[in-house]
């Protein structure tokens, strides 16, 4: 990974990550708490993640030619990581589900962001 | 959970001592929060010239669609079943109507970035992470239970906002 090159493309994509993570952390601590089946989020959230990738893949596709859908394979792991980790240490006010979720959206919205920002690269 | 947008001087102790009882039982979370924007900040101010600064309309897509997910999501915390049906949804709550009324403009922010017809300073005012992170920070207030969202409460998060916004279009011009 080049860090000169992507310093500015990482300090965005790793602050997103970590807003999203604790936003995330709270709603879920909010549906652990009022005991939310959270099973029938996942499919609906996961449809509407996909239709809004495919959106964005269309749009940044005329912008950018040679436009390059997926991370760095370490910069994905980094911050998906992270995100595993301060989940897991809410473990007690999130649940397993509440952490598996949480690492699964953050993770669609890190692939959002970094298709945002490699295009204004 | 109520939301009122009445403002008054009198309930700013008020809306700061809400602030600090959020942040004592959430502390990691807090922390990660504001640890996250410090970063950011510092960033932007070291770097505030640099071309990744400006705010385009690719912006208000990833606003757009990061606002519509948080507002669904928060359109739940309200629901009283259990099992997240749509008839179970207590629409008339202050939450449900601040979680309808960030999908609406959700999807008006989708629509702006693909059709591309507002004005540059629309764009920017829009765009802005100052009013994403508005936004997101008023929606971890209404995951709170008890905390009543007033305006004295909004205008404590948007006074330093809108300042930094301010302050970094000034440098960026100068």
């Amino acid at each position: 990974m080049n860090f000169k090159k992507l310093k500015k493309y990482h300090v965005s994509v790793f602050t997103n990550n970590l807003l999203i993570t604790v936003v995330l952390i709270f709603l879920f601590k909010r549906y652990h708490q009022n005991d939310v089946h959270l099973l029938s989020l996942i499919t609906v959230f996961l449809a509407l993640f996909v239709a809004f990738f495919l959106i964005i893949n269309y749009m940044l596709k005329e912008v950018e030619k040679n436009f390059k859908l997926m991370p760095d394979i370490k910069f994905l792991a980094f911050n998906i990581g992270i995100t595993a980790v301060i989940s897991l240490m809410m473990i007690k006010e999130l649940g397993w589900y509440g952490v598996l979720f949480v690492v699964i959206f953050a993770a669609c919205f890190f692939q959002l962001e970094h298709m945002v920002r490699r295009v204004r690269q | 959970m109520s939301i009122a947008l009445n403002f008054s001087p009198a309930e700013i102790p008020n809306a700061i001592a809400t602030f600090k009882a959020v942040i004592i039982d959430n502390p990691l979370p807090s922390i990660l929060l504001f640890g996250s924007y410090i970063l950011y900040y510092v960033y932007l101010f070291i770097n505030h010239k640099a071309a990744d600064s400006e705010i385009y309309e690719i912006d208000l897509l990833s606003a757009g669609i990061s606002s519509f997910m948080i507002g669904l999501l928060l359109l739940g915390v309200s629901e009283e079943s259990k099992t997240l049906s749509l008839s179970s949804f207590n629409f008339s709550s202050g939450t449900s109507v601040y979680a309808l009324m960030l999908m609406g403009y959700a999807l008006l922010l989708i629509l702006f970035a693909f059709v591309k017809i507002l004005p540059r300073v629309v764009v920017i005012l829009l765009g802005n992470s100052e009013l994403d992170f508005f936004i997101n920070f008023m929606a971890i207030m209404l995951t709170q239970q008890g905390v009543a969202i007033t305006g004295t409460l909004m205008v404590l998060v948007a006074v330093p906002l809108i300042i930094l916004l301010i302050i970094q279009r000034v440098r960026r011009a100068l």
